[in-house]
């Protein structure tokens, strides 16, 4: 982590899309995850397509410079459909991609628009069968009277090809808008989380699903919080949380009933009465929830903060961090040109010492929890020299403007960085701007 | 409560009932809700004329800090002012500050009720975490308007009979004074509603205008009864703000 007597500093890796500052809507960048061991990277945008990223194996660059990520493959993951029923347009954008665990040389991941989850195989091929007896090599069969010999079919080697065909479709049990996946450590199901219900799958069967949270009111008139986010223990099998609207957190355990409407653990941080204003609702909604990888912790992201719990403490989190505390007083500018219902996600680093979430400016920003140090890095084309190290950026909340401090009122607040992913086990973090994503390394001493 | 206050009411509670509708039944089709835009863009039509009585809103930001520090109500020439005037002015600087917040709560409310509207014809229907979260906002924004309505109301009868007052009070300590006094005009009531023109208007600009629909037979009556037989007719489409008018003003949603 850059900053006083840090010994890790951030550096420019590469960047993937368009440089045309005309950025088309279907190539704006909706979801950014690794795989289990971080060499695959997944990406999904507006327009429906999952393109997949692949570290390159062969080390051929100096050992400062870790592998690249090239195209492993590019397909069409969901279309726009049109629910006539109901006369509504069905988004084909990406919500979320999840990765399976690999259990054979296949990878499989689970993606999601509003409406409809899809299980899709990526499959490699490198070799075709030729000699067949009864087709010739362009596929037509042949005259049965001009076959005189009989011949076994040999595997020949080819161009590595990367196929992604759809395995399951799981369809037709949301009735709102789907706003999270998350795989069982179990490897057999996942859950699938709309605004008002849970329901939970088997990867085999696509036909059903069990609805364990509703918390629709029996009259709509009475509605006072909908579902955020939602996912599964990394380790227990039997646990899930659920964050809120209302910036509250809930832990269920499935053994304990078949509906789990109630929660067995309740999340909840008092509010701060001297920061009550209009806005107070929006801005204490919780926008991702991502369990630690050693299971002990859970973080929340609402719009302002990024908060630490403890699994073991339900009375308040145990660490919080001001992401752009500086926007407070500009709520109101922010909730006319809507930014304020942006929904940033966070994550961890593999050990769990470290954070990340995205900002306005195409700023993000790390927190680093055991020295309690943050850093403010900035994803820009300016900055993406190969190995250029990423320098810190600091804002001018109000007051005299330090030199290379940038001021709030000069923030460009359609530049945002909204979805961000850590290597899981390196020092590698993926941050997609708008339409750009942008791989950086820290910098090996 | 004001008229105006049951404007709102009327307004939020029909907003507040579609946004449950809507997410009860998202296949209803935004088309079948647009009848209901034409009463929310009279509404804002109405709210517009109503402040333009008001401080400029354009320079006005919700911001409960800076409101300490606004321009309070225009000095009196004189300046030493008495103890009881101190604390009239230190009255109607409140009384401002109320009316400010009054007129960001009305801003705000017709903000998000375009943002209801707007949500309903975004590609992927309504979204209805979006759709709550602004309800609670119009929520917050319709507790404040009312908690200050009372109050602004108030001041605004008040206002006369302290100036009234103050006038009286200023006579009787400075007679030399009461020549200029009869021609300061700034701390009359106004015989007509002024015009400020504001940088940026409160309310968006993408709503048009729209007048109120009015009684044709009514109008016109009200028109007859403040017209000189010898001026022309034009002057029956001006609105007078008086209290039987507005009466007459509210279309039914």
């Amino acid at each position: 982590m850059a900053g006083p007597g840090g010994d890790m500093q951030w550096c420019f890796s590469q960047v993937k899309g368009a440089i045309d500052d005309d950025v088309a809507e279907a190539d704006i960048i909706s979801t950014v995850e690794f795989n289990h061991t971080g060499e695959l990277l997944a990406t999904g945008d507006k327009g429906g397509r999952v393109v997949i990223f692949q570290q390159e194996t062969e080390n051929k660059n100096p050992p400062q410079f870790r592998s690249e990520y090239n195209v492993y493959s590019t397909f069409q993951s969901h279309e726009p459909e049109f629910d006539y029923l109901k006369s509504l347009e069905i988004e084909e954008k990406i919500n979320k991609i999840r990765w399976l665990p690999q259990k054979n040389a296949a990878q499989f991941l689970l993606s999601t628009n509003d409406k409809t989850i899809k299980l899709w195989k990526i499959s490699e091929r490198d070799k075709r069968p030729e000699g067949y007896n009864l087709k010739e090599e362009d596929g037509r069969y042949k005259d049965p009277n001009s076959i005189t010999k009989l011949q076994v079919p040999v595997l020949i080697p080819m161009d590595l090809m990367v196929e992604a065909s759809p395995r399951r479709v799981f369809a037709n049990a949301h009735t709102y808008h789907i706003n999270s996946i998350s795989v069982n450590s179990d490897n057999e199901t996942y859950l699938s989380a709309d605004d008002l219900r849970i329901n939970l799958w088997h990867l085999e069967i696509t036909d059903r699903s069990f609805n364990i949270v509703d918390i629709k009111p029996a009259n709509m008139e009475e509605l006072t919080e909908v579902i955020t986010a939602a996912e599964f223990h990394p380790h227990q099998c039997n646990t899930f949380v659920y964050s809120s609207s209302k910036g509250t957190i809930r832990m269920c355990d499935m053994r304990a009933s078949a509906l789990c409407d109630k929660h067995t653990k309740l999340f909840e941080e008092p509010e701060d009465p001297s920061n009550r204003s209009f806005f107070s609702e929006i801005i204490s909604s919780i926008s991702d929830v991502k369990f630690s990888h050693n299971g002990r912790y859970m973080m929340t992201r609402d719009y302002l903060s990024v908060k630490i719990w403890d699994l073991n403490m339900e009375s308040r989190p145990v660490e919080t961090y001001q992401v752009h505390e500086y926007l407070r007083s500009k709520l109101c500018s922010l909730y006319e040109n809507d930014c304020i219902f942006d929904k940033f996600e966070c994550c961890w680093n593999g050990n769990d010492s470290v954070v990340m979430t995205g900002s306005y400016n195409n700023f993000f920003r790390m927190f680093e929890r055991g020295h309690r140090r943050d850093v403010t890095l900035e994803a820009s084309r300016e900055n993406s020299k190969p190995l250029q190290v990423l320098k810190p950026r600091k804002v001018c909340a109000g007051g005299k403007r330090k030199k290379d401090e940038i001021s709030v009122d000069s923030l460009d607040f359609n530049k945002k960085i909204l979805h961000t992913a850590w290597h899981p086990q390196d020092n590698i973090i993926a941050v997609a701007t708008t339409n750009n994503l942008y791989i950086f390394q820290d910098k090996v001493i | 409560m004001g008229l105006q206050a049951q404007v709102v009411e009327d307004l939020f509670a029909e907003s507040a009932s579609k946004v449950a509708a809507d997410a009860a039944f998202p296949e209803s089709s935004g088309a079948q809700r647009r009848s209901a835009r034409g009463g929310a863009l009279e509404f804002t039509a109405f709210t517009r004329r109503r402040c333009g009585q008001c401080v400029r809103q354009s320079e006005y930001k919700y911001r409960p800090a800076a409101l300490d520090a606004l321009i309070p109500l225009r000095a009196s020439p004189q300046t030493h002012l008495t103890q009881h005037q101190n604390k009239k002015v230190r009255q109607s600087q409140r009384k401002v500050v109320k009316m400010e917040m009054n007129v960001e709560a009305r801003r705000i409310l017709a903000v998000s009720i375009s943002k209801l509207y707007a949500s309903r014809s975004q590609r992927g229907g309504l979204r209805l975490h979006r759709s709550l979260l602004v309800s609670l906002v119009m929520k917050s924004a319709r507790d404040i308007y009312h908690s200050t309505a009372a109050l602004v109301e108030k001041a605004a009868e008040s206002c006369a009979s302290t100036e009234d007052t103050m006038e009286a009070m200023d006579t009787a300590e400075n007679p030399e004074n009461q020549p200029q006094r009869a021609e300061d005009k700034e701390n009359q009531s106004p015989k007509r509603p002024r015009k400020r023109p504001g940088k940026v208007s409160a309310v968006p600009d993408f709503l048009p205008e729209k007048r109120a629909r009015l009684e044709p037979g009514e109008e016109r009556h009200e028109a007859g009864v403040n017209c000189s037989p010898s001026a022309p007719c034009r002057s029956a489409l001006v609105l007078v703000p008086n209290e039987s008018l507005l009466n007459r003003v509210i279309p039914a949603f």
